[in-house]
């Protein structure tokens, strides 16, 4: 019997250990840093193994299954100093799917296009979107995109811009990258062609992007600012390999993809994904940054939860976070933490979005648009700002409400009178004021059950949904439902999981919800675009093939939304800022009379927090670095910047 | 020997026929449930994206590359003759990962944690439920309550209380993960070895101690029982010790404990939610959570799936122990 536990007892111990180190054995690692000739012998050598395997099975998914298992294995960098190393929380919420650029879904911080937040650090934009003034800053382009009179837009490639590989990055690239996006038919590829029809090369170092006929220069800005640029020789053997299998393409790791960036992708695990720096990085050319970028290693720790994360950067594991948390200035003043934000002081953050309650204004009632303004009268903001956000961002009676980001830099080019629509703007709160308009528009209650009724004889009844779990909007419906009781509206909070609502805002299948709107390199245009267009009145609105969707916009009726319409195409087509200065003046003032949606808040995009026990001179205000994770879009300058603590 | 045969034999139809509804169920299940996994992966996957018609379209491929566009039945049949390859399918919101590779990476770290955990608080339970029982006093006016009182705490509950307190306020554990910061990924050494068993103990204690008092009070129950037996008095009589005497009992009043710790390991493979979303640990429940709220079906079929096969096997697994443990029972099943 005492032999028995004995053992027993070993077992469990043992299993205990086993358990533990399995579970911390290497999942997919991406390739170190192949050289041209191995990359492209390994392609070979695959393009083999698939032709024979090719006989063993028809079925054209496993094409890419094998494709994965072949993916080369890196060595990569186990230990990573503390004082080399930049630890950094954003979104990764888990392992890294692939590192392709044209996959519809990437789950890797390290490869998003995304115009506000495409990560500048294993692949390259042509620009780099800086959100501080709205537009974006050459990186592989050498200096501004020029327009001519039928809005072909001509971009000039910086000579130095290399390869991770050594060879040169061309105009070739640029168009081949284009060319395989609309080829593949990838989610960028599917979103950039009603708007631009092709990518033509004019020299070594010079491309030429043509638009469609529905000319669009807010999206051509959105594609130079967001998409990467990979390498032709690269994508021509891939293309090559896959053939007609456009899916098996999309979905390839590509993780031996050559790369323009200063890093490479080299940490993959459960635990954490991360780069390292590459020191023959060609930006160190003075017609760039002139220098390297100061860490070594990029990690970002995967954790569960915005708690988790919050966690972690409280304890110094991690050096930059970018979620909410609530009453962050209580770490340095309260439990006298090394924790800073972008501003000192309230608000904290650079608030860029306009979280916005959206009507369906094809219900009965909300068709209204005193009801609608009545309800947007009566919401109490600074009771939002508080519960929701804590204050980190500007109220409206700093930022007059308008669709414009509260960036006073972007105000100042595309506002043409703000007094005019400070005018007609409100700060909420004014219940009386709601009432009043109720009133007078004969929506009343005359049945004396306290709700008023539209049209006669029904009550005034709405629902108010958002996601649930999502904390800040959640408490955004809740002060619209209470604003409604307020007045005589009654309005119930409805919070089903995102999946239900992501549905019932695409099918249009709501009463009153929410969505967020601003920022990017095609905004104004894009939140102007994202409230107003209407496209059943759209000249390519196919009811046969479109179903009930809105996208995520309002459902719209009424006249204005036709006058919209037009302004709205109108400024897709202009450069010159005092047409657009007029065109968005008038649709400001559609926005404040019509109140076919109206904005709950200001937002951050990302937050901006930082634990400055290792590294310090993080961006700040004055600096011109956007405040953008330091890996995100113009926000990488912020790596050339950063010092330790301890060399200080 | 026939007579056995013939016992497990029924038994495993029994439990084929419980496997194929349970595939059916698992299929199904989840693609009852309200909202369209397409809406929500579309509207990350095109944002940004202007034109209705393109958006339209990354809908369709969406709905084409899913399956999503054939009938329910025929998406069954196919789910079902995938199964038989041992395909499992892609992940809708980790699209195009596969939902083995899903499995396979999540695996180990549930294991890892659930199964020692399990043990550990089953024997502390039992051994603590057999003291209570036999020498009551503290052990059962103060011991026992005090753990009951902790697995009547909220999992999440107890484990903010550790992260929050032990973690950042003091500063003795880490915060979260399954190893160091300064280790991008594992290395054999023994500072990795350390680093792993620090960040260990926080989730693992989490689990043990909100399962001592639920395995305590069962065993406590069957003990008391026990003691009351005629063969106990009978004991007592013949002067047999004490010690020896609650093995006897411990032995006999164990029996329905294996069942529950049978039925706990074999739901083990689901993974713990507080576990590993308090404490960052990348198992299968945090995946099934993810699955969840994302609708994404074949995560969510092929992880309730394995639950359901492994609680097949430990049903099978029990009965044999039974066998092993109480003699009564073997010859009922050699009747057949």
């Amino acid at each position: 019997m005492k032999n028995l536990k004995k053992v027993l007892a070993l077992l469990l111990a043992a299993m205990m250990v086993m358990g533990l180190l399995s579970a911390c054995t290497k999942t997919e690692e991406p390739a170190a840093e192949p050289t041209q000739e191995a990359s492209q012998e390994e392609t070979k050598e695959e393009s083999k193994a698939e032709e024979s395997k090719a006989e063993e099975s028809k079925a054209e998914e496993s094409k890419a299954e094998e494709s994965k298992e072949e993916e080369p294995v890196a060595t990569d960098t186990s230990v990573t100093p503390r004082n080399e190393t930049f630890y950094l929380t954003t979104g990764q919420w888990g392992t890294i799917i692939n590192n392709n650029g044209f996959s519809s879904n990437t789950n890797n911080t390290f490869c998003g296009n995304n115009s506000f937040t495409a990560c500048e650090l294993q692949f390259e934009t042509l620009y780099m979107f800086n959100l501080l003034k709205g537009s974006g800053d050459p990186l592989l382009a050498d200096g501004d995109p020029e327009f001519d009179a039928d809005n072909n837009m001509t971009i000039h490639l910086k000579p130095a811009a290399a390869w991770s590989d050594g060879t040169p990055l061309t105009a070739e690239d640029v168009k081949a990258t284009f060319d395989t996006h609309m080829l593949v038919n990838s989610n960028a590829g599917v979103a950039y062609a009603p708007y631009m029809a092709s990518c033509d090369v004019v020299d070594e170092h010079t491309v030429v992007f043509h638009p469609t006929e529905n000319v669009n220069v807010p999206q051509m800005m959105n594609y130079i600012n967001g998409m990467y640029v990979f390498q032709k020789a690269y994508l021509d053997a891939k293309l090559a390999e896959y053939g007609t299998d456009y899916e098996g393409f999309k979905n390839d790791l590509m993780y031996d993809a050559p790369h323009s960036g200063p890093y490479d992708l080299t940490i993959n695990n459960a635990q954490a994904v991360g780069v390292t720096r590459r020191d023959t990085y060609w930006g160190q050319d003075a017609s760039m940054w002139g220098k390297l970028p100061v860490p070594k290693y990029i990690v970002h720790n995967i954790y569960a939860d915005n708690n988790a994360q919050a966690n972690a950067l409280r304890v110094g594991e991690s050096d930059m976070g970018q979620t909410y948390i609530a009453n962050v200035q209580t770490m340095w003043l309260d439990d006298g933490l090394p924790v800073s934000t972008y501003y000192p002081e309230a608000p904290y953050h650079v608030a860029v979005s306009q979280p916005t309650c959206i009507f369906n204004t094809t219900v009965e009632g909300l068709d209204q648009v005193a009801v609608r303004k009545a309800i947007a009268l009566a919401v109490d903001y600074d009771q939002i700002l508080s519960a929701a956000m804590t204050n980190q961002a500007p109220p409206f009676s700093q930022y007059p409400r308008m669709l414009f980001q509260p960036n006073d830099e972007i105000r100042a080019t595309y506002c043409k009178d703000q007094a005019a629509l400070e005018e007609i703007g409100w700060l909420g709160n004014d219940v009386e004021g709601a009432i009043a308009l109720l009133d007078e528009a004969g929506v009343v209650d005359t049945d004396g059950d306290g709700w008023r009724e539209w049209p006669a004889g029904n009550n005034l009844s709405f629902q108010a949904s958002c996601p649930t779990g999502w904390s800040d909007w959640q408490a955004s419906m809740t002060q619209v439902s209470e604003a409604g009781a307020k007045i005589g509206i009654q309005i119930e909070t409805y919070f089903p999981e995102s999946a239900q609502w992501s549905e019932n805002l695409r099918t249009g299948n709501f009463t009153i919800t929410m969505n967020s709107y601003g920022g990017g390199p095609s905004d104004p245009w894009n939140s102007f675009y994202a409230v107003f267009y209407n496209y059943h009145s759209a000249d390519n609105y196919d009811p046969a093939y479109l179903p009930e969707i809105t996208l995520g916009y309002s459902r719209y009726s009424g006249e204005y939304t036709q006058r919209a319409n037009e302004l709205l195409d109108q400024a897709a087509k202009t450069t010159d800022i005092a047409t657009l200065q007029d065109i968005y003046q008038e649709l400001n003032v559609i926005y404040l009379t019509e109140v076919p949606s109206f904005a709950l808040m200001y937002r951050p995009q990302l937050f901006h927090e930082v634990n400055e026990s290792v590294w310090t001179n993080f961006p700040a205000e004055g600096d011109g670095i956007s405040p953008t994770c330091c890996i995100f879009a113009q926000g990488v300058a912020a790596l050339y910047q950063l010092e330790l603590v301890d060399e200080q | 020997m026939k007579g056995f045969a013939k016992y497990y034999g029924k038994r495993l139809i029994w439990y084929l026929v419980t496997l194929v509804i349970a595939v059916f169920l698992n299929f199904m299940l989840p693609r009852l449930m309200p909202g369209d996994p397409i809406s929500q992966l579309v509207s990350s996957a095109a944002a940004g994206v202007t034109d209705m018609n393109a958006y339209q379209k990354i809908v369709d491929q969406y709905t084409k590359e899913f399956g999503m566009d054939k009938p329910l039945i025929q998406q069954f049949f196919i789910y079902v003759g995938n199964l038989f390859k041992g395909n499992l399918g892609v992940s809708f919101a980790q699209y195009p990962k596969t939902v083995s590779a899903i499995i396979k990476e999540s695996i180990g770290w549930t294991l890892a944690l659930q199964i020692p955990a399990l043990i550990v608080g089953w024997i502390l339970g039992n051994v603590l439920g057999a003291v209570a029982a036999y020498i009551r006093k503290g052990w059962d006016k103060a011991v026992l309550p005090f753990f009951l009182f902790i697995s009547n705490t909220p999992a999440f509950g107890l484990a903010l209380v550790f992260v929050t307190y032990l973690a950042v306020k003091a500063g003795w554990f880490p915060v979260g993960r399954g190893y160091g910061s300064q280790f991008a990924s594992p290395v054999a050494s023994w500072e990795f070895v350390a680093s792993v068993l620090k960040h260990y103990q926080l989730p693992f204690w989490t689990m043990v101690l909100i399962s001592i008092g639920g395995q305590a009070i069962g065993m406590r129950s069957m003990s008391i029982y026990e003691l009351n037996t005629d063969y106990v008095k009978y004991s007592r009589f013949l002067g047999i010790k004490d010690r020896k005497i609650v093995m006897y009992v411990f032995r006999n009043a164990m029996l329905p404990q294996i069942t529950g710790l049978a039925m706990s390991l074999g739901s083990s493979v689901g993974g713990n939610l507080v576990a590993e979303s308090i404490y960052s640990y990348p198992g299968i429940g945090s995946q099934m959570l993810k699955a969840i709220s994302a609708r994404d079906y074949p995560t969510l079929s092929a992880c309730t799936l394995m639950i359901t096969i492994m609680v097949l096997i430990a049903n099978i697994v029990v009965e044999f122990l039974y066998a092993v443990v109480d003699p009564r029972i073997k010859a009922a099943q050699q009747d057949g």
